[in-house]
């Protein structure tokens, strides 16, 4: 399985390049992530999404609705895009350490 | 992961497995797949599309893969084909088997077999070569068989296997959306829709006995929503009697990947699916805007499935919404959808299910500017999100999508001129969602059911 290096402790993730286990996530594995994803930089606005992400991950299992990612974080469909951009499920989902979202998605 | 194909990869070294010797359990399978009693789905057309091939090429002038790729050779729907035809040849026929070069067989070795297993999804089988071939060869199905008989050996992609119909069986839809999360997305849609349009509508769930079961793809909850909305909103104007249901009432997910890959899967979801509109006792099962899910429960159900033991109907939402229309049950006003607006036939609701003129009728209905995308309806281009393709992004193959189907998609709709493109199957809302940014392409994308609702007088 890949990894990928988190101040020199290999962090394993899946082909698509997600968290293989969504526990071993921190802020540096955050960080690391992004950079996967061409996101040099975690703003305070990344981290909206990501703790909103997360917050959401813990409590139902899943990724929350994207309208209510929009909603619940105050971006447009547009600006989560800007910050993340692969987008909601592939980019954010990934730096916040949540597994691939799977089915029509 | 080693080039095997072309620049691409869908199947990841686990599930190809391109080291292991896999050429006599693909030949055992193949040799089931062309036994009638085995196999129950397009046996006919099957069989007699590797027989008989003029090699004519017209379906090569039609292929959106191989015109957008400057007409590589590789992706010519005919080089496609042959790869298992040339098998077929040398192992189930006699003259292959007697004199293989005379008759264009050749032995499968495992390269090979790791070429066919890729280039089988670089084909969406949106079939129109299947349209205008003049003895009426399907390298759709050809494609799709041989996409059976890898599954057969245990080669398919995760998306649609692992994380698809697997996942489906296990937790009702393939997004893995659990009962609890399912009722706090409908809370929360019903607080969306009165917070934008300033009205209450109720969204029913698990109701019992209602006579219209709606079922939508599961991804729409998650990606589109807006779908989901305008749907309810329909659904509620309509004064219908009606329900959602939650995974707790069984699978609650309209999508069925198997169409895709797998009879054997096809049947478990399929299975799935009629167990659970039959517990709930519903009257009609609603197919929601996706396209796939149509051929499957409109019309491959039919063939699987005894009469009796599917005491319900199957429709698309589409055909609902355009009667209401039509006979007044639902009130819309054209003059709240100014934008121009064009409409993408789905593969498999157009091509394959015929359904050209309800969504057409339904858009004039409730959009000032209705225009058409050139070609239309049996000439429709594929998208390039189908038979799954819109949720396969391994390495680069988003790159594939957009470059191939994507680009004639992007041209089509920029001469349209038209703003909103609408769209009726969430294989193709995923896949515009993609183009759309990927062109820069000044338009949005939008579900029937959602401009429906934009539309509504109440």
């Amino acid at each position: 399985m890949p990894a990928i290096n988190v101040g020199g402790i290999e962090i394993e993730v899946d082909e698509d390049g997600f968290i293989a286990d969504p526990s071993k996530w921190n802020e540096a594995v955050a960080k690391a992530l992004a950079e996967t994803e061409g996101v040099t930089e975690l703003t305070e606005n990344h981290w909206k999404v990501v703790n909103y992400l997360r917050q959401y991950y813990q409590q139902f299992g899943i990724a929350p609705m994207i309208r209510k990612l929009c909603k619940e974080t105050g971006f447009s469909l547009k600006e989560i895009y800007d910050l993340f951009p692969s987008g909601p499920a592939k980019g954010a989902c990934k730096i916040a350490g949540l597994p691939k979202p799977t089915g029509c998605v | 992961m080693r080039k095997v194909f072309d620049d691409y990869r869908v199947l990841s070294d686990e599930s190809l497995k391109p080291d292991e010797p896999r050429v006599e359990k693909f030949l055992q399978a193949m040799k089931k797949s062309l036994q009638k009693k085995d196999n129950w789905t397009f046996w006919l057309p099957y069989t007699l599309s590797l027989d008989t091939c003029m090699k004519c090429g017209t379906c090569a002038e039609v292929c959106p893969v191989y015109l957008a790729s400057g007409k590589k050779d590789i992706y010519h729907p005919v080089y496609r084909s042959d790869m298992l035809r040339k098998v077929y040849k040398r192992y189930f026929t006699l003259p292959g088997r007697l004199f293989p070069a005379l008759v264009g067989a050749e032995d499968l070795t495992e390269e090979k077999l790791n070429a066919m297993a890729e280039n089988i999804y670089r084909c969406t089988i949106c079939r129109r070569c299947a349209y205008v071939c003049p003895v009426a060869i399907d390298n759709g199905v050809i494609a799709r068989e041989a996409r059976k008989i890898f599954d057969a050996i245990d080669i398919a992609p995760d998306e649609l296997k692992k994380n698809g119909t697997q996942k489906q069986i296990k937790f009702g839809n393939a997004t893995g959306t659990p009962a609890n999360a399912f009722l706090d997305m409908i809370e929360f849609l019903e607080e969306e829709i009165e917070d934008t349009k300033g009205y209450k509508v109720k969204i029913p769930v698990d109701k019992e006995g209602a006579e219209y079961l709606l079922m939508h793809n599961a991804g729409d909850y998650l990606a589109f929503a807006e779908t989901v909305m305008g749907a309810a909103e329909v659904m509620d104007a309509a004064g219908v009697d009606w329900t959602l249901n939650s995974p707790a009432t069984g699978v609650n997910d309209a999508v069925n990947y198997g169409v895709f890959y797998s009879d054997v899967e096809f049947t478990n979801v399929l299975k799935a699916h009629v167990e659970t509109a039959k517990k709930m006792g519903i009257k009609t099962l609603v197919v929601g805007e996706c396209g796939h899910a149509y051929e499957a429960l409109k019309y491959l159900m039919l063939r699987l499935i005894p009469p009796a033991e599917r005491p319900f109907e199957v429709k698309s939402i589409l055909e609902l919404e355009d009667e209401w229309i039509r006979e007044g049950r639902i009130k819309v006003n054209p003059e709240k959808n100014p934008e121009p607006v064009t409409y993408h036939d789905s593969c498999k609701l157009g091509r394959l299910g015929g359904m050209y003129e309800e969504p057409r009728r339904i858009l004039k209905a409730c959009c000032q500017d209705f225009r058409e995308l050139t070609p239309n309806r049996e000439m429709s281009i594929c998208c390039g999100g189908g038979s799954g393709f819109a949720i396969m992004e391994k390495g680069d193959f988003r790159k594939f999508r957009m470059e191939t189907y994507g680009k004639l998609k992007a041209e089509q709709l920029k001469a349209s001129g038209a703003s909103i493109i609408a769209l009726a199957c969430s294989n193709c809302k995923g896949q515009f969602r993609e183009i759309i940014n990927y062109y820069r392409l000044p338009v949005r994308f939008a579900g029937i059911s959602e401009l429906i609702a934009n539309a509504l007088v109440r």
